[in-house]
């Protein structure tokens, strides 16, 4: 499945992943609007979305699937805005922001990837470990 | 492999439909929440077929706040001290309160019924989680209220999308919830997608025979394919909805989204539950694994703690406790790993099943079905207080319970009774008619359940309780009534639920000292007192037994469960100064009900506010005939050794207590005289309990609330002087 | 006697307690090797919930 893969080791820490994202998807540059976050301090820490769909399961109306890339998608009509898919991600990757009443997720669209000047973010295929529950 | 709960039988729904025949008809605006209030309720008279609409007053926010305040409001307002359950003046009504319905934080779907019960003939408040209450509100109704009688079967319809409320007989539709649930998910919803939008209230066949019926409230769970459910579960108010000719209520509602309740201040709410789904997450598999276990996860610690009632209250454990405990549910019987909170949002998700489930007796037998549970209080109810060890056949009496309609608590303590009695001799196979209701026999059991469905046999007699039982065993068949009140094990006509109190002062006074009955809702203090030794006088006992129950009360207001409140702690609680009441928890609430409605309240003001109700609640039984200290004595089995068999098997124990409180010389005295000790020394700590509890409430020593604490609280209303003002 | 004999031997069980010897907490690593002495007030509370 397709995903957004990342090296910690090459990321300087520009923000221009977030600037993309946050603008393009949420029309404003606000890093709390971004599905990608970096550390702005100490160690390049980049935490975003690797697609491992533990949140299907998570989601009580079933909002959350993979498409046919594999990425996993929030299927914001149905959502109930319940967050526990933001409050079990194992990577903390699931975003909220409070004028928002569905949560948001990196959907691996690629464009942070391209401008990041460092490759410290690329689109990139893997094995799905297990497939979410085909309901 | 998940099979659906009706298995083979197929239903035919334009059949059903053909059926049916419309009684009347009313139109509504849709409005919208305002900060949790949707500031209307629903009255449904299906004695004369009418319906309205009623604004909810200044004076139901203030005083009642919503929930069960709603419900003994509208209760008390609409029928007279002489109401009895079953007569078409008795009400049922169901409100959820202004928290209802949020999706954020976990246990926020709940909402509180309340009508006349016909086991203690006082008001019973009963909670439930499910959809209904949730998708009641945002259809556009604070509350349902429900009064009357119909002559025949009917289904009353909500439609939240379209404003429209039926009612419609309906002679077709099956009685029992897990086919008629299906029936109607099926009927109302219109496609798959659409069955979650769609709840059900039920209740069964045994609910027509036996006076603890119970409602189901539905949810349709789209993993499983199949609705299940949770229960308004105690008191009987399934007798009541089916002595109304109540088939179902059934509400649908699409469009759930997390600001439906319109809060002022989303953020908070937002905050709150999120680092409550995170705790669940993080915490749960080392405190309590609700997630995987649900409320049965403490099976085996009661057992080891001696407080797992066995064989009517006998005993407080056994060594095949762990055959019911939680590692062979987890292992053997419980669908691991699905989404099972009861309302969106519940990250506890304790409401496990057990599925594809192959029922062995009965009208349904060979169906593979989804059981919902089993909760704690039934493994404890119908399997360890019964003597029945084996999980199969706690999962089979819980279906049936389930279907039928029948309070598996009220069920499981009723038989506990009845099998000591059979042991005893009391009651023999002639009068059980042919059943052999020994300790630990499942067959004669669930075959008590089956004649409550059919109306029939011993069951039926079962079915009407300890209380009533208590009577007709002494009247009819010259049993000791002396006896009997000391092992029936039931408080103002509802049976006790699942706890062994024999050992803890305070859980005496927590089962006595209630207002609906020997329920635990209001507390829940055993190991505080037991073990933890945290409230060693009787002042602290008082302090106790009047914070807890108006603190564990007040979320029947909101439309919140009390479960995520302490069935998970944060990992610094233990650090906290009073950790057993989880303070960050309390904080969140309050968080909550800011963030929801505006309303800045401290602890002390929910206290208050949960007070007024609770005050009202037992001037309400106090008008009915049941409020006042004569109500509150509780059997002694509940406080100490009944039987010789009973103080021999923990003698050390009662030897230790008679040295060490009264200095007594055990030395030379029989079991008889050593018993005799204990018992007037037990009953005697119950009455100075009962003084400092009364004290503490505001009571006087006859369990009056005084009319200065009234005014105290605000509560100083005219209707409720009228009946206390002659007791001060 | 060590924090984790008094419990094996009072037969606790329950996982979700609180262990303070004088008021300081006991951490459920240190149990089998925290001792207890005489006149030392040990407070062992379970928390646990209920219903």
């Amino acid at each position: 499945m397709k995903y957004l893969a990342k090296d910690d080791s090459k990321c300087i820490q520009c923000g221009l992943c977030e600037e993309i994202c946050s603008t393009t998807y949420f029309k404003t540059n606000d890093v709390e609007k971004s599905c990608i976050h970096i550390s702005k301090d100490g160690k390049p820490d980049i935490n975003v979305c690797n697609q491992c769909g533990e949140c299907i399961n998570i989601c009580p109306v079933q909002a959350i699937k993979r498409d046919k890339l594999g990425v996993v998608r929030i299927n914001k009509k149905d959502c109930v805005g319940c967050f526990m898919c933001v409050g079990f991600c194992p990577e903390n990757a699931m975003r909220q922001h409070d004028e928002f009443i569905e949560p948001f997720k990196c959907i691996a669209c690629g464009l942070c990837a391209k401008k990041c000047p460092s490759g410290a973010i690329f689109i990139a295929e893997k094995e799905a470990k297990e497939l979410a529950y085909a309901d | 492999m998940l099979t659906n709960r009706r298995g083979d039988e197929k239903m035919d729904i334009n059949v059903l439909k053909e059926g049916r025949k419309l009684l009347t008809e009313y139109k509504y605006e849709l409005g919208k929440v305002d900060k949790g209030y949707t500031n209307r309720t629903l009255y449904v008279n299906i004695s004369e077929n009418k319906i309205d609409s009623k604004p909810v007053t200044p004076i139901m926010k203030e005083k009642f706040v919503g929930g069960k305040g709603f419900g003994l409001w509208y209760l008390w307002n609409g029928t007279t001290p002489s109401t009895k359950w079953n007569d078409p003046k008795n009400e049922i009504v169901i409100s959820g309160g202004p928290v209802c319905g949020i999706t954020q934080y976990p246990g926020s779907g709940k909402s509180l019924v309340c009508s006349i019960s016909p086991m203690t003939d006082i008001p019973i408040d009963s909670n439930v989680g499910g959809y209904f209450g949730p998708l009641l509100k945002f259809a556009g109704w604070d509350a349902l209220e429900v009064q009357g009688k119909a002559e025949k079967d009917i289904v009353v319809f909500i439609d939240g999308n379209k404003g429209i409320v039926r009612i419609e007989e309906a002679p077709l539709e099956a009685i029992d919830s897990h086919v008629l649930a299906e029936q109607l998910t099926e009927m109302y919803a219109d496609n798959e997608e659409d069955k979650r939008n769609v709840s059900v209230v039920t209740a069964g066949t045994g609910a027509e025979h036996a006076k603890m019926g119970l409602l189901n409230f539905s949810l349709y769970d789209p993993r499983r394919k199949v609705t299940r459910f949770k229960q308004a579960g105690r008191g009987g108010i399934g007798t009541v909805f089916r002595d109304k000719k109540i088939k179902a209520l059934v509400v649908k509602f699409s469009g759930v989204k997390g600001n439906l309740n319109n809060p002022v201040d989303q953020g908070i709410i937002n905050k709150a539950g999120i680092k409550m789904h995170k705790e669940v997450h993080d915490l749960d598999d080392n405190q309590n694994r609700m997630r995987k276990v649900g409320t049965g996860y403490s099976v085996e610690v009661m057992s080891a703690y001696d407080l797992l009632p066995v064989m009517n209250y006998q005993y407080g454990g056994h060594e095949d406790a762990k055959k019911i405990g939680p590692e062979v549910l987890i292992n053997n019987y419980l669908t691991q790993g699905k989404e099972d909170g009861c309302w969106y949002g519940c990250s506890m998700a304790c409401a496990k099943t057990a599925d594809n489930f192959e029922l062995k007796t009965g009208p349904y037998k060979g169906q593979h079905v989804t059981v919902d549970g089993p909760e704690y209080e039934t493994i404890a109810g119908v399997g360890s207080n019964c003597g029945i060890f084996d999980p199969r056949a706690i999962l089979e009496i819980n279906f049936y319970c389930d279907t039928y309609g029948i309070d598996t608590i009220s069920f499981g303590t009723s038989t506990a009774f009845v099998m000591e009695c059979y042991t005893r001799g009391i009651i023999n196979k002639e009068i059980t008619g042919g059943l052999e209701l020994n300790f630990g026999n499942f067959n004669a059991s669930v075959e008590l359940l089956h004649q409550m469905s059919r109306g029939e046999g011993f069951g039926v007699i079962v079915g009407q309780g300890i209380h009533r039982m208590k009577k007709l065993f002494a009247e009819e068949y010259g049993a000791d009534s002396d006896f009997l009140f000391d092992i029936g094990m039931e408080q103002k006509g509802l049976e006790y639920s699942e706890y062994g109190s024999k050992e803890s002062l305070a859980q005496q006074g927590g089962f006595g000292l209630t207002n609906k009955g020997p329920q635990h809702d209001e507390a829940w203090l055993i190991f505080m007192d037991m073990v933890n030794n945290q409230i060693p006088t009787f002042e602290d006992k008082a302090e106790a037994l009047y914070y807890f129950p108006m603190f564990r009360t007040w979320f029947g207001l909101y439309g919140l469960c009390k479960l995520p409140w302490n069935d998970i702690a944060p990992a610094n609680n233990k650090f906290t100064s009073e950790p057993a009441k989880i303070p960050e928890h309390v904080q969140n609430y309050l968080d909550v009900v800011y963030g929801v409605t505006g309303k800045r309240l401290n602890t002390q003001e929910l206290v208050t506010e949960s007070e007024r109700v609770y005050n009202f609640q037992r001037i309400f039984n106090i008008r009915l005939g049941k409020g006042l200290r004569s109500n509150d004595k509780i059997p002694y089995r509940s406080m100490g050794p009944v039987t010789k068999e009973e103080y021999e098997s923990r003698q050390e124990r009662y030897d230790g207590q008679l040295k060490e409180f009264l200095n007594y010389e055990v030395e030379g005295k029989t079991t008889e005289e050593k018993m005799s000790v204990v018992r007037k020394y037990r009953e005697e700590q119950y009455e100075k309990l009962t003084d400092a509890v009364y004290k503490r409430r505001g009571w006087n020593s006859n369990g009056v609330p005084t009319i200065e604490h009234l005014k105290e609280l605000g509560m100083d209303l005219p209707m409720l002087i009228e009946v206390v003002k002659d007791l001060q | 006697m060590t924090i984790q004999k008094i419990m094996d031997e009072k037969k606790y069980i329950f996982p979700k307690i609180i262990v303070k010897i004088n008021g300081e907490h006991v951490e459920k690593e240190d149990y089998a090797t925290t001792v207890v002495n005489d006149f030392d007030d040990v407070q062992m509370i379970h928390l646990l919930a209920g219903g």
